[in-house]
Protein backbone atom coordinates (compact mmCIF):
# COMPACT_ATOMS: atom_id res chain seq x y z
CA UNK A 1 0.00 0.00 0.00
CA UNK A 2 1.63 3.32 -1.06
CA UNK A 3 0.89 5.38 2.18
CA UNK A 4 2.17 2.38 4.24
CA UNK A 5 5.69 3.09 2.09
CA UNK A 6 5.71 6.54 2.38
CA UNK A 7 4.71 6.48 6.31
CA UNK A 8 7.53 3.70 6.84
CA UNK A 9 10.24 5.47 4.22
CA UNK A 10 12.38 6.74 6.81
CA UNK A 11 13.41 3.13 8.36
CA UNK A 12 15.36 0.62 6.88
CA UNK A 13 14.15 -2.23 5.18
CA UNK A 14 13.88 -5.21 8.27
CA UNK A 15 15.13 -7.81 6.01
CA UNK A 16 17.72 -5.60 3.92
CA UNK A 17 19.43 -4.49 7.24
CA UNK A 18 17.85 -6.04 10.34
CA UNK A 19 20.82 -3.48 12.05
CA UNK A 20 19.96 -0.77 11.16
CA UNK A 21 15.74 -1.14 10.96
CA UNK A 22 16.20 -1.96 15.11
CA UNK A 23 18.08 1.49 15.60
CA UNK A 24 15.36 3.30 13.39
CA UNK A 25 12.69 1.71 15.27
CA UNK A 26 13.87 3.02 18.30
CA UNK A 27 14.38 6.35 17.18
CA UNK A 28 10.91 6.92 15.19
CA UNK A 29 8.72 5.20 17.98
CA UNK A 30 10.00 7.28 20.53
CA UNK A 31 11.68 4.15 22.92
CA UNK A 32 14.83 6.23 22.99
CA UNK A 33 16.81 9.25 21.62
CA UNK A 34 20.84 9.75 21.71
CA UNK A 35 22.64 12.27 24.05
CA UNK A 36 25.50 14.25 24.13
CA UNK A 37 26.83 11.21 26.27
CA UNK A 38 28.65 8.63 24.33
CA UNK A 39 27.18 5.27 24.63
CA UNK A 40 24.53 6.53 26.86
CA UNK A 41 20.99 6.91 25.48
CA UNK A 42 18.22 8.90 27.27
CA UNK A 43 14.79 6.32 27.50
CA UNK A 44 11.35 8.09 26.57
CA UNK A 45 8.23 7.90 28.17
CA UNK A 46 7.27 5.20 25.57
CA UNK A 47 10.78 3.09 26.75
CA UNK A 48 10.65 3.84 29.92
CA UNK A 49 7.12 2.46 30.95
CA UNK A 50 8.19 -0.84 29.11
CA UNK A 51 10.83 -1.23 31.42
CA UNK A 52 8.41 -0.49 34.14
CA UNK A 53 5.81 -2.65 33.24
CA UNK A 54 8.43 -5.63 33.30
CA UNK A 55 9.80 -4.30 36.79
CA UNK A 56 6.72 -4.44 38.31
CA UNK A 57 5.54 -7.75 37.18
CA UNK A 58 9.66 -9.24 37.77
CA UNK A 59 9.57 -7.72 41.33
CA UNK A 60 6.29 -9.11 42.42
CA UNK A 61 8.06 -12.74 41.00
CA UNK A 62 11.05 -11.94 43.52
CA UNK A 63 9.07 -11.03 46.36
CA UNK A 64 7.25 -13.72 45.96
CA UNK A 65 9.93 -15.97 46.50
CA UNK A 66 11.30 -14.33 49.10
CA UNK A 67 13.46 -11.68 47.95
CA UNK A 68 13.67 -8.06 49.85
CA UNK A 69 15.02 -4.89 47.98
CA UNK A 70 17.33 -3.03 49.23
CA UNK A 71 19.89 0.04 47.81
CA UNK A 72 23.75 0.45 47.86
CA UNK A 73 26.57 2.65 46.60
CA UNK A 74 27.00 3.51 43.35
CA UNK A 75 30.51 3.92 44.05
CA UNK A 76 32.95 1.17 44.95
CA UNK A 77 36.42 1.63 46.18
CA UNK A 78 38.81 0.18 43.50
CA UNK A 79 40.78 -2.03 46.32
CA UNK A 80 37.49 -3.85 46.95
CA UNK A 81 37.05 -4.95 42.89
CA UNK A 82 40.68 -6.44 43.05
CA UNK A 83 39.72 -8.60 46.42
CA UNK A 84 38.78 -11.27 43.73
CA UNK A 85 41.26 -11.92 40.77
CA UNK A 86 38.90 -13.35 38.25
CA UNK A 87 36.86 -10.55 38.56
CA UNK A 88 38.34 -7.86 38.36
CA UNK A 89 40.41 -9.51 35.43
CA UNK A 90 37.06 -10.08 33.53
CA UNK A 91 35.69 -6.06 34.61
CA UNK A 92 38.70 -3.85 34.23
CA UNK A 93 38.47 -3.36 30.50
CA UNK A 94 35.11 -1.58 30.97
CA UNK A 95 35.81 0.34 34.37
CA UNK A 96 35.21 3.69 34.90
CA UNK A 97 36.31 5.46 37.77
CA UNK A 98 36.04 8.53 39.95
CA UNK A 99 39.38 9.75 40.48
CA UNK A 100 38.85 13.54 41.78
CA UNK A 101 35.52 15.03 44.00
CA UNK A 102 34.90 18.20 45.81
CA UNK A 103 37.80 20.11 44.10
CA UNK A 104 40.30 17.57 45.65
CA UNK A 105 42.06 14.56 43.55
CA UNK A 106 41.41 11.53 46.17
CA UNK A 107 42.98 9.19 47.71
CA UNK A 108 41.83 5.84 46.39
CA UNK A 109 40.04 5.61 43.35
CA UNK A 110 36.49 4.87 43.24
CA UNK A 111 34.70 2.70 40.81
CA UNK A 112 31.61 3.08 39.51
CA UNK A 113 29.79 0.14 40.05
CA UNK A 114 29.97 -2.92 36.88
CA UNK A 115 27.97 -4.79 38.80
CA UNK A 116 27.88 -5.16 43.02
CA UNK A 117 28.98 -8.74 43.80
CA UNK A 118 32.03 -6.81 46.01
CA UNK A 119 29.78 -4.36 47.65
CA UNK A 120 27.20 -6.93 48.77
CA UNK A 121 29.96 -9.48 49.78
CA UNK A 122 32.18 -6.92 52.17
CA UNK A 123 28.32 -5.63 53.45
CA UNK A 124 27.42 -9.64 54.13
CA UNK A 125 30.64 -9.73 55.44
CA UNK A 126 29.86 -7.06 58.07
CA UNK A 127 25.77 -8.44 58.83
CA UNK A 128 26.58 -11.88 58.64
CA UNK A 129 27.20 -13.66 62.36
CA UNK A 130 25.53 -17.07 62.42
CA UNK A 131 23.32 -19.58 60.39
CA UNK A 132 20.50 -18.07 62.00
CA UNK A 133 20.99 -14.52 59.63
CA UNK A 134 20.84 -17.18 56.67
CA UNK A 135 20.15 -16.69 54.01
CA UNK A 136 20.25 -13.36 52.98
CA UNK A 137 18.23 -12.65 49.58
CA UNK A 138 18.63 -8.65 48.61
CA UNK A 139 17.80 -7.46 45.23
CA UNK A 140 18.61 -4.01 43.86
CA UNK A 141 16.82 -1.89 41.58
CA UNK A 142 19.74 0.37 39.84
CA UNK A 143 21.88 1.54 37.20
CA UNK A 144 25.18 0.11 36.04
CA UNK A 145 28.02 1.12 33.86
CA UNK A 146 30.17 -0.62 31.64
CA UNK A 147 32.55 0.91 29.22
CA UNK A 148 31.39 -0.35 26.38
CA UNK A 149 33.68 0.15 22.95
CA UNK A 150 30.72 -0.54 20.67
CA UNK A 151 26.97 0.45 21.85
CA UNK A 152 23.69 -0.40 20.48
CA UNK A 153 20.37 1.09 22.16
CA UNK A 154 18.82 -1.12 24.90
CA UNK A 155 21.22 -4.14 23.80
CA UNK A 156 24.45 -2.81 25.03
CA UNK A 157 24.54 0.79 26.79
CA UNK A 158 27.70 1.61 28.92
CA UNK A 159 25.04 2.66 31.75
CA UNK A 160 22.17 0.96 32.09
CA UNK A 161 18.98 -0.37 33.93
CA UNK A 162 18.64 -3.67 36.01
CA UNK A 163 18.06 -5.66 38.74
CA UNK A 164 21.01 -7.79 40.68
CA UNK A 165 20.21 -10.46 43.07
CA UNK A 166 22.95 -11.24 45.50
CA UNK A 167 21.85 -13.81 47.92
CA UNK A 168 24.24 -15.77 50.96
CA UNK A 169 23.42 -19.23 51.91
CA UNK A 170 23.97 -21.50 54.85
CA UNK A 171 24.67 -25.26 51.95
CA UNK A 172 25.59 -25.08 48.58
CA UNK A 173 22.36 -27.06 47.47
CA UNK A 174 20.68 -24.23 49.17
CA UNK A 175 22.52 -21.91 47.24
CA UNK A 176 22.44 -24.00 43.94
CA UNK A 177 18.65 -24.25 44.56
CA UNK A 178 18.22 -20.20 44.37
CA UNK A 179 20.50 -19.81 41.43
CA UNK A 180 18.02 -22.18 39.51
CA UNK A 181 14.59 -20.83 40.62
CA UNK A 182 15.97 -17.43 39.58
CA UNK A 183 16.99 -18.57 36.46
CA UNK A 184 12.61 -19.95 36.04
CA UNK A 185 11.15 -16.77 37.04
CA UNK A 186 13.13 -14.98 34.29
CA UNK A 187 12.06 -17.75 31.99
CA UNK A 188 9.10 -16.97 32.63
CA UNK A 189 9.13 -13.76 32.89
CA UNK A 190 10.20 -13.84 29.17
CA UNK A 191 8.15 -16.61 27.79
CA UNK A 192 4.81 -15.59 29.77
CA UNK A 193 5.27 -11.72 30.08
CA UNK A 194 7.20 -11.11 26.74
CA UNK A 195 6.32 -13.62 24.31
CA UNK A 196 9.42 -14.77 23.31
CA UNK A 197 10.45 -18.16 23.49
CA UNK A 198 14.07 -19.44 25.23
CA UNK A 199 16.50 -21.94 25.32
CA UNK A 200 17.94 -22.55 29.00
CA UNK A 201 21.23 -23.67 29.73
CA UNK A 202 24.92 -23.70 31.39
CA UNK A 203 27.51 -21.45 29.99
CA UNK A 204 30.83 -23.24 29.18
CA UNK A 205 33.72 -22.23 31.14
CA UNK A 206 35.08 -19.67 28.80
CA UNK A 207 31.56 -17.82 28.53
CA UNK A 208 30.89 -17.47 32.55
CA UNK A 209 30.50 -14.63 34.60
CA UNK A 210 33.82 -13.57 35.64
CA UNK A 211 34.65 -15.04 39.36
CA UNK A 212 31.62 -17.57 39.26
CA UNK A 213 31.39 -21.54 39.32
CA UNK A 214 28.99 -21.90 37.28
CA UNK A 215 26.58 -19.13 34.57
CA UNK A 216 22.87 -20.40 34.26
CA UNK A 217 21.20 -18.78 31.06
CA UNK A 218 18.32 -17.29 28.89
CA UNK A 219 19.19 -16.90 25.42
CA UNK A 220 16.64 -15.45 22.96
CA UNK A 221 16.83 -15.64 19.35
CA UNK A 222 16.41 -12.31 16.97
CA UNK A 223 14.27 -12.14 13.75
CA UNK A 224 17.51 -12.27 11.78
CA UNK A 225 19.00 -15.18 13.69
CA UNK A 226 21.04 -14.13 16.27
CA UNK A 227 21.48 -14.89 19.69
CA UNK A 228 20.59 -12.66 22.84
CA UNK A 229 21.23 -13.17 25.92
CA UNK A 230 18.36 -12.24 28.03
CA UNK A 231 18.66 -13.34 31.81
CA UNK A 232 21.58 -14.73 33.87
CA UNK A 233 22.30 -16.85 37.25
CA UNK A 234 25.11 -17.23 39.23
CA UNK A 235 26.33 -19.74 41.68
CA UNK A 236 29.59 -18.87 43.08
CA UNK A 237 30.40 -20.95 45.82
CA UNK A 238 32.54 -19.41 48.05
CA UNK A 239 34.54 -17.85 45.41
CA UNK A 240 33.18 -14.23 47.17
CA UNK A 241 32.93 -14.73 50.27
CA UNK A 242 36.36 -16.54 51.34
CA UNK A 243 38.40 -13.36 50.00
CA UNK A 244 35.63 -11.08 51.53
CA UNK A 245 35.32 -12.82 54.73
CA UNK A 246 31.73 -13.71 54.65
CA UNK A 247 31.43 -16.67 57.31
CA UNK A 248 29.02 -17.79 60.02
CA UNK A 249 28.97 -19.94 63.08
CA UNK A 250 27.38 -22.90 61.33
CA UNK A 251 24.65 -25.88 63.51
CA UNK A 252 27.92 -27.49 64.95
CA UNK A 253 29.50 -24.07 66.49
CA UNK A 254 31.62 -24.08 63.72
CA UNK A 255 32.89 -21.33 61.16
CA UNK A 256 31.96 -21.58 57.65
CA UNK A 257 31.91 -19.63 54.58
CA UNK A 258 28.36 -19.03 53.16
CA UNK A 259 27.98 -19.74 49.14
CA UNK A 260 26.47 -17.34 47.11
CA UNK A 261 24.74 -16.46 43.81
CA UNK A 262 23.64 -13.57 41.82
CA UNK A 263 21.40 -13.36 39.48
CA UNK A 264 20.40 -10.21 37.13
CA UNK A 265 18.31 -8.57 34.06
CA UNK A 266 17.99 -5.28 32.54
CA UNK A 267 16.88 -2.88 30.21
CA UNK A 268 18.25 -5.30 27.25
CA UNK A 269 14.92 -6.98 27.73
CA UNK A 270 13.31 -4.02 25.67
CA UNK A 271 15.67 -4.89 22.99
CA UNK A 272 14.66 -8.43 22.80
CA UNK A 273 11.26 -7.35 22.17
CA UNK A 274 11.92 -5.21 19.85
CA UNK A 275 14.13 -7.92 17.77
CA UNK A 276 12.19 -11.09 18.23
CA UNK A 277 8.78 -9.45 17.57
CA UNK A 278 9.19 -6.40 15.45
CA UNK A 279 7.94 -7.18 11.92
CA UNK A 280 7.79 -4.53 8.12
CA UNK A 281 5.29 -1.97 10.00
CA UNK A 282 7.50 -1.69 12.63
CA UNK A 283 7.42 -2.87 16.55
CA UNK A 284 4.94 -5.20 18.08
CA UNK A 285 4.30 -5.49 21.35
CA UNK A 286 3.48 -7.95 23.54
CA UNK A 287 -0.07 -7.46 24.93
CA UNK A 288 1.32 -7.83 28.82
CA UNK A 289 3.53 -5.06 28.62
CA UNK A 290 2.85 -2.58 26.03
CA UNK A 291 2.25 0.80 28.09
CA UNK A 292 -1.13 1.46 25.82
CA UNK A 293 -2.80 -1.64 25.06
CA UNK A 294 -5.70 -0.28 23.04
CA UNK A 295 -5.82 2.58 21.17
CA UNK A 296 -8.82 4.67 20.04
CA UNK A 297 -8.87 5.97 16.51
CA UNK A 298 -12.11 8.57 16.28
CA UNK A 299 -12.70 9.24 12.57
CA UNK A 300 -14.63 12.21 11.56
CA UNK A 301 -13.34 13.61 15.07
CA UNK A 302 -15.00 17.32 14.34
CA UNK A 303 -18.29 15.76 13.40
CA UNK A 304 -20.89 16.04 16.55
CA UNK A 305 -20.36 13.39 19.12
CA UNK A 306 -18.02 11.56 18.01
CA UNK A 307 -14.49 12.97 20.43
CA UNK A 308 -17.11 12.26 23.26
CA UNK A 309 -18.49 8.53 22.07
CA UNK A 310 -14.33 8.06 21.82
CA UNK A 311 -13.93 9.16 25.56
CA UNK A 312 -16.82 7.13 26.65
CA UNK A 313 -15.24 4.07 25.36
CA UNK A 314 -11.80 5.13 26.57
CA UNK A 315 -14.00 5.48 30.43
CA UNK A 316 -15.54 2.09 30.44
CA UNK A 317 -12.52 0.22 28.85
CA UNK A 318 -9.74 1.92 31.01
CA UNK A 319 -10.79 -0.29 33.97
CA UNK A 320 -9.07 -3.32 32.44
CA UNK A 321 -6.88 -1.87 29.90
CA UNK A 322 -3.85 0.63 29.47
CA UNK A 323 -6.41 2.69 26.51
CA UNK A 324 -5.80 5.79 24.99
CA UNK A 325 -7.85 8.05 22.12
CA UNK A 326 -5.67 9.27 19.63
CA UNK A 327 -7.26 12.62 18.99
CA UNK A 328 -4.77 14.92 17.48
CA UNK A 329 -6.13 17.05 15.00
CA UNK A 330 -3.23 17.73 13.46
CA UNK A 331 -3.46 13.96 11.68
CA UNK A 332 -5.71 12.23 9.23
CA UNK A 333 -7.15 8.84 10.62
CA UNK A 334 -4.89 7.47 7.90
CA UNK A 335 -1.57 8.60 9.51
CA UNK A 336 -2.59 7.12 12.83
CA UNK A 337 -2.88 3.80 11.84
CA UNK A 338 0.07 3.84 10.54
CA UNK A 339 1.28 5.34 13.82
CA UNK A 340 -0.51 2.63 15.98
CA UNK A 341 0.88 0.17 13.42
CA UNK A 342 4.85 1.58 14.34
CA UNK A 343 4.32 2.43 17.81
CA UNK A 344 3.43 -2.04 18.22
CA UNK A 345 0.33 -1.05 19.71
CA UNK A 346 -2.19 -4.32 20.33
CA UNK A 347 -5.15 -3.34 19.46
CA UNK A 348 -6.99 -0.86 17.77
CA UNK A 349 -10.17 0.77 17.83
CA UNK A 350 -11.78 3.13 15.30
CA UNK A 351 -14.76 4.68 16.14
CA UNK A 352 -17.06 7.31 13.36
CA UNK A 353 -20.45 8.66 13.17
CA UNK A 354 -21.50 5.22 11.16
CA UNK A 355 -20.22 3.19 14.18
CA UNK A 356 -22.28 5.36 16.62
CA UNK A 357 -25.45 5.27 14.48
CA UNK A 358 -25.11 1.49 13.97
CA UNK A 359 -24.60 1.18 17.84
CA UNK B 1 2.99 -13.97 19.41
CA UNK B 2 4.77 -16.81 21.56
CA UNK B 3 4.28 -19.24 18.49
CA UNK B 4 5.03 -17.17 15.34
CA UNK B 5 8.34 -16.84 17.58
CA UNK B 6 8.42 -20.39 18.53
CA UNK B 7 8.44 -21.67 15.05
CA UNK B 8 10.74 -18.93 13.79
CA UNK B 9 13.34 -20.26 16.15
CA UNK B 10 12.19 -23.99 14.87
CA UNK B 11 13.27 -22.71 11.51
CA UNK B 12 16.50 -21.35 12.41
CA UNK B 13 17.99 -24.11 14.45
CA UNK B 14 20.22 -26.68 12.64
CA UNK B 15 22.71 -29.77 13.59
CA UNK B 16 25.80 -29.68 12.80
CA UNK B 17 28.16 -33.15 12.45
CA UNK B 18 30.95 -31.16 10.82
CA UNK B 19 32.59 -28.12 10.63
CA UNK B 20 31.64 -28.10 6.81
CA UNK B 21 27.80 -28.60 8.06
CA UNK B 22 28.26 -25.69 10.65
CA UNK B 23 29.53 -23.36 8.43
CA UNK B 24 27.11 -24.00 5.58
CA UNK B 25 24.44 -23.17 7.73
CA UNK B 26 25.22 -20.79 9.87
CA UNK B 27 26.73 -18.43 6.25
CA UNK B 28 23.47 -19.89 4.82
CA UNK B 29 20.47 -19.39 7.43
CA UNK B 30 22.15 -17.60 10.74
CA UNK B 31 20.30 -19.12 13.63
CA UNK B 32 21.45 -21.71 16.43
CA UNK B 33 23.62 -24.60 15.28
CA UNK B 34 23.28 -27.74 17.67
CA UNK B 35 26.81 -29.58 17.72
CA UNK B 36 28.71 -31.45 19.92
CA UNK B 37 32.09 -30.27 21.87
CA UNK B 38 34.89 -32.16 23.41
CA UNK B 39 35.42 -29.41 25.96
CA UNK B 40 38.43 -27.61 24.72
CA UNK B 41 38.91 -24.06 24.84
CA UNK B 42 41.17 -24.51 21.65
CA UNK B 43 38.06 -25.77 19.70
CA UNK B 44 35.59 -23.21 21.20
CA UNK B 45 38.45 -20.42 19.98
CA UNK B 46 38.18 -22.42 16.82
CA UNK B 47 34.94 -22.44 15.61
CA UNK B 48 34.58 -18.58 16.97
CA UNK B 49 37.38 -17.95 14.28
CA UNK B 50 35.80 -19.98 11.56
CA UNK B 51 32.43 -19.22 11.91
CA UNK B 52 31.67 -16.41 14.31
CA UNK B 53 29.65 -18.21 16.73
CA UNK B 54 30.39 -18.29 19.96
CA UNK B 55 28.89 -20.76 22.37
CA UNK B 56 25.46 -19.38 24.01
CA UNK B 57 24.78 -22.20 26.44
CA UNK B 58 25.00 -26.45 26.99
CA UNK B 59 21.20 -26.80 27.31
CA UNK B 60 19.14 -28.80 30.19
CA UNK B 61 17.78 -30.23 27.53
CA UNK B 62 20.46 -32.62 26.28
CA UNK B 63 20.27 -33.35 22.89
CA UNK B 64 22.47 -36.53 21.33
CA UNK B 65 23.63 -35.27 17.82
CA UNK B 66 26.60 -37.48 17.68
CA UNK B 67 30.16 -39.11 19.88
CA UNK B 68 32.55 -36.88 18.24
CA UNK B 69 33.12 -32.94 18.50
CA UNK B 70 32.15 -30.99 15.60
CA UNK B 71 35.91 -29.19 15.51
CA UNK B 72 38.20 -31.79 16.66
CA UNK B 73 36.81 -35.16 16.00
CA UNK B 74 37.42 -36.15 19.32
CA UNK B 75 34.87 -37.75 22.00
CA UNK B 76 31.84 -35.61 22.51
CA UNK B 77 31.85 -33.93 26.15
CA UNK B 78 28.87 -31.89 26.06
CA UNK B 79 25.83 -30.67 23.38
CA UNK B 80 26.02 -26.89 22.95
CA UNK B 81 24.07 -24.57 20.64
CA UNK B 82 26.20 -22.15 18.99
CA UNK B 83 25.45 -19.06 17.62
CA UNK B 84 26.33 -15.72 16.42
CA UNK B 85 25.36 -12.95 19.10
CA UNK B 86 24.24 -9.44 19.62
Amino acid sequence: MAKNENFVQDIANIDEDFAKWYTDIVIKTELADYTDTKGCIAIKPYGYEIWENIRNYADKLFKESGVKNVYFPLLIPESLLQKEKDHVEGFAPEVAFVTEAGGEKLDERLVIRPTSETMFSVLYSKWLKSWRDLPMVYNQWCSVLRWEKETRPFLRSREFLWQEGHTIHETKEEAIDRTLKMLEIYAKIVEDFLAIPTLKGRKTPKEKFAGAEETYTIETLTRDGRALQAGTSHYFGQNFTKPFDVKFQNREGKEEYAYQTSWGISTRLIGAIIMAHGDERGLKLPPKVAPIQVRIIPIAMHKEGVLEKAEEIKNLLAKDFRVDVDARDQFSPGYKFNDCELKGIPVRLEIGPRDIENR
Amino acid sequence: MFELCKKRLEEKTFIAKTMEEFEKQINTNQGYIKAMWCGSEECEDKIKELTGAHSRCMPFEEEHVSDTCVCCGKEAKHFVVWGRQY
